[in-house]
């Protein structure tokens, strides 16, 4: 099936199977391998992307479905450049450790930072994030980094 | 894992879709916001055949009220109704239940007809739905009905729905701006689906309360509900109320919570919920 749209502002298209699911689309054609895939259930949040604004589950939705769409992955945060502002305090407060939760994490707080609505509480940060696991339990620190960007 | 291979329809009409789903009947499964059927498509629990993705459907998404209902199209996302202001006005317990659904990702996907469809016993917009009696449109190549969302839900996981059918649309009474409400629910982890969930709406004199996780379909709380208007709104009075809410229920009972520890869970909620709603 075809299919056309946008990934981190560059025009995509591709031929592919229906049943291809948009995380497997975007790591093994596209070789965007910065889009983690933890449990492929829509648990664990390792695999958000940011669809036309709103984060999403790349692994609950298929490729052909983002068609005509914009899709934003972690390695368009900053490009060949510098860290933006989010991967910045991430750096800056080791808001990681195995990192593999990380590229999930950074999507859905860049769909909040984009709309406006970054929490700016302990609690309002861990509710924001909790449909992103890290298995490291490295929470402390990434609310940390939240909080120091909301500051 | 990954899904089984399945034909791939993407109907840019609600009759296109109608007439697809009456082709292929049993085969074939509406696509909505697929925070449900993928992990089970994922996992190959779910392989249909043909897949008819509804999220290209023209007009099948949306909110606005009339005079006496809050109309919202069952495309709609569960993010919306939190963020519109015409839920938090007219539906304040709808969007405070869709609050406990997933988490912002899975919202941003997760449409309200996606949930009331797949029925599962412990899910908070169904539960909230029946307590706020809503009436559920639905639509077939054969016509149109109505069902109230009280009689909607069969068994779990199992709807009303026909294997042609599609929901259509969700039409809530209005409440008035005084009304008062509380939703609650225990799970083991923010945004789990509810081990018990209750959500309870007073809009004097109109008392509605409904339960979720202790039977297979949501249960609306009628010997509770009789006993507060028969016998007033006092604490002892809500007492013998739960207590004859639970003399004709069997619970139950699974992995994650005992029967037992869904009543106990289920007469704490009510409570709560209750002192929350109710004039002291």
């Amino acid at each position: 099936m075809q299919l056309r749209c946008q990934v981190n502002n560059e025009e995509v298209e591709a031929d592919v199977a229906p049943r291809l699911l948009l995380s497997d689309f975007i790591r093994h054609e596209l070789r965007l391998t910065g889009t983690n895939v933890g449990c492929e259930m829509g648990v664990c949040g390792a695999c958000t992307v940011i669809v036309n604004g709103n984060p999403v589950r790349s692994c609950l939705m298929f490729a052909v479905q983002v068609d005509g769409c914009e899709v934003r992955t972690v390695e368009g945060l900053a490009g060949d450049g510098p860290l933006n502002a989010l991967q910045r305090v991430f750096h800056e407060h080791h808001a990681l450790q195995c990192g593999y939760c990380t590229p999930g994490i950074l999507m859905t707080l860049q769909a909040l930072i984009d709309r406006g609505m970054l929490p700016s509480t302990d609690t309002a940060v861990r509710e924001a994030l909790s449909g992103n696991i890290c298995r490291c339990t490295g929470y402390q620190n990434i609310v940390n980094a939240v909080l120091a960007l909301v500051r | 894992m990954k899904p089984a291979a399945f034909e791939f329809f993407r109907p840019q009409t609600l009759d296109e879709a109608l007439r697809l789903l009456a082709e292929h009947q049993d085969d074939a499964r509406l696509l909505a916001g697929g925070q449900s059927l993928v992990p089970l498509m994922n996992f190959r629990l779910a392989t249909p055949g043909v897949l008819i993705d509804l999220n290209r459907a023209a007009g099948l998404a949306g909110i606005h009220v009339d005079d006496a209902f809050l109309r919202i199209r069952t495309m709609t996302r569960q993010q919306e109704l939190i963020d519109n202001p015409l839920v938090t006005t007219h539906a304040p317990l709808l969007a405070a239940a869709a609050r406990f659904v997933g988490h912002i990702q899975t919202r941003s996907r997760g449409t309200i007809g996606g949930s009331l469809a797949y029925a599962d016993p412990s899910a908070e917009l169904p539960v909230a739905l029946v307590a706020l009696d809503a009436r559920l449109e639905i639509k077939s190549t054969r016509g149109t009905r109505e069902v109230a969302a009280r009689g909607f839900f069969r068994d779990a996981l199992v709807s009303d729905l026909a294997p042609d059918e599609i929901l259509i649309e969700i039409a809530i009474p209005r409440v008035r701006p005084l009304a008062r409400f509380s939703f609650r629910e225990f799970s083991r982890r923010h945004g789990d689906f509810a081990i018990v969930a209750a959500a309870v709406q007073y809009d004097p004199p109109q008392l509605s309360i409904a339960l979720a996780g202790i039977e297979a379909v949501p249960r609306l709380c009628t010997h509770l509900m009789d006993t507060l208007h028969m016998n007033g709104l006092s604490r002892e009075s809500i007492e013998l109320g739960i207590d004859r809410e639970f003399a004709d229920v069997t619970p139950n009972t699974d992995l994650q919570a005992s029967g037992e520890f869904r009543c106990q869970l289920a007469r704490v909620l009510l409570r709560d919920c209750l002192s929350e709603v109710l004039p002291t």
